[in-house]
């Protein structure tokens, strides 16, 4: 399990435990946290579980895939960190993860 | 647990055509009744917002129903049956869905289709210069024109796509159950088909354009991920996907803002009130109506669908569920209650093209706001089936043409 905050753009903070081997949007639609859409259910397809990664926690996450990256431009955003959350595994190493909601997925 | 068909339900007609025009009233009565579910002529339709969001994405349940068309019309043993069958639309999902998926997903992100904007805008140019002048025209034989060439474009082809065009008309009519159209669905197939392949083998003959798209989904076969066939199913399969859909869709908003002169006046000043007019009608009057076939025993809120079971989900009614959006009859592009549409689907069948079409459908709402000044109904407007990919049959408008603004050439030629 990892524990992951999720902040809603209006500052609104979701602090719940993760199983590993689950996405980090999974997590959120489990918990019912708003903020995360997720239409494609998880395959990289809708850019609606776009997340901006906490800057202390950017190097662990990683860098988004080209395939991420090209549906990232769904939204003109400049936010750094930006990451679908359907395409980030939770592991032990992302035990305190947090992260922010942009205002609207779509 | 009770199955579906001893439950006390609404039927509707809806075959008839007093649905095709104005569903929402209709609907509304059956919602007295049962909040989320009907009956109808041929199976089950499922309208509430929330039935849909969790019944649509049920995989381990249901299949996709466009193969059930194949058995209506004997074309077993055709080529148009296997393409039906076996076409990505009609893929079960599993891994055979999620590979052909995987293998053309880079050809489909916002990134490719932001980059065939100009192309996009070109044809919308050659074609509001072409029908504009006169001062009237049924905009939705107008816009039949667009998608279908945007496509051909894109793909490189060399063949005039208005063949193409008139054959996706006759498949489109598919789903009315009409037997006497099968020759025609046949002929149609060879017509696609052939089309097709004329875009594979120049692409092979020219070598690779670097253009994301057809070069994609090529090097997918080349290197093993898809087969031959995959392939020439999978470009056959964007024409009516991209066509009907797009196209109705684009008609589907003129109408609406027939009504709303103001909100058509914005849209040709301001891109960005384009996007947000759009995402309020894939809520208001989607066109696209997902059908399941039942292949184990579903069960949801106390009822049983049984196997071979034909379910129907209709997003164009679930968007105006009472339950879920605040005066859901009202259209309103700065609606501030942001409850996501389910238009182009959720879960593994998700419109794989809704990138592109979001941008087809906004840039064309923005052009053609410019160049067709104070539109106004010209004769009254005819449907298509609701239960199809649903819109106007026709729309007649008059208006005021409009020149189209040298600034925004200017800008695209900068940009480009």
């Amino acid at each position: 399990m990892a524990k992951i905050t999720y902040i809603e753009h209006d500052g609104t903070e979701h602090s719940v435990e993760v199983e590993t081997g689950l996405s980090v949007m999974k997590g959120a639609v489990l918990n019912s946290i708003p903020g995360i859409l997720a239409d494609c259910g998880g395959a990289c397809a809708c850019g609606t579980c776009r997340v901006f990664i906490a800057e202390e926690w950017r190097a662990i996450v990683g860098e988004p895939s080209d395939m991420e990256s090209a549906m990232l431009e769904i939204a003109d955003e400049s936010t750094p960190g930006r990451r679908l959350s359907c395409q980030i595994p939770v592991t032990d190493e992302l035990d305190g993860l947090v992260l922010r909601m942009p205002e609207k997925q779509f | 647990m009770p199955t579906v068909t001893d439950a006390d339900l609404p039927t509707l007609a809806i075959e008839k055509p007093e649905f095709d025009a104005d569903p929402w009233p209709l609907f509304a009565d059956a919602r007295k009744q049962h909040p989320w579910l009907a009956r109808y002529r041929d199976g089950y339709v499922v309208h509430g917002y929330k039935a849909i969001k969790e019944l649509v994405v049920r995989d381990d349940k249901m299949i996709p129903a466009i193969g059930g068309l194949v058995e209506f019309y004997g074309g077993e043993g055709t080529m148009w049956g296997r393409f039906m069958k076996e076409m990505l639309l009609s893929t079960p999902a599993g891994e055979t869905h999620s590979r052909i998926r995987a293998s053309i997903a880079p050809a489909f992100t916002p990134r490719t289709a932001n980059r065939f904007k100009g192309e996009i805008r070109q044809v919308l140019r050659e074609l509001l210069d072409a029908w504009t002048p006169s001062g009237h025209m049924d905009f939705a034989d107008f816009i039949s024109h667009f998608p279908v060439t945007v496509l051909a474009r894109l793909l490189g082809a060399k063949a005039d796509p208005m063949a193409v065009r008139e054959n996706l008309e006759v498949q489109a009519n598919s789903i009315t159950f009409d037997k006497s159209l099968f020759p025609e669905l046949l002929a149609g197939y060879d017509v696609l088909s052939d089309f097709v392949q004329g875009v594979i083998r120049d692409r092979e003959a020219s070598g690779s354009q670097d253009d994301g798209w057809l070069d994609e989904m090529i090097a997918a076969r080349d290197d093993g991920r898809i087969d031959a066939t995959e392939l020439h199913f999978l470009l056959m399969m964007l024409f009516p996907a991209g066509y009907d859909t797009s196209k109705n869709m684009i008609a589907m908003t003129v109408n609406t803002l027939l009504d709303h002169p103001e909100h058509w006046a914005r849209c040709a000043e301001d891109r960005a009130f384009c996007t947000k007019v759009i995402d309020e009608m894939f809520r208001f009057a989607p066109v696209a109506p997902p059908m399941r076939i039942v292949i184990q025993a579903l069960e949801y809120e106390g009822f049983t669908f049984q196997p071979g079971t034909l379910i129907t989900f209709v997003p164009a009614i679930a968007g105006r569920d009472p339950s879920v959006y605040e005066d859901a009859d009202r259209f309103d592009p700065e609606r501030t209650q942001s409850i996501r549409h389910i238009g182009f689907g959720q879960g593994s069948h998700i419109c794989l093209g809704m990138h592109l079409a979001r941008l087809q459908i906004e840039e064309a709402i923005h052009m053609c706001a410019q160049r067709i000044r104070n539109p106004r109904r010209d004769g009254e407007a005819t449907w298509r089936h609701f239960l199809g990919i649903w819109g106007p049959k026709s729309l007649p408008i008059a208006f005021e043409p409009d020149a189209e603004r040298p600034e925004e050439t200017l800008s695209e030629k900068a940009a480009a």
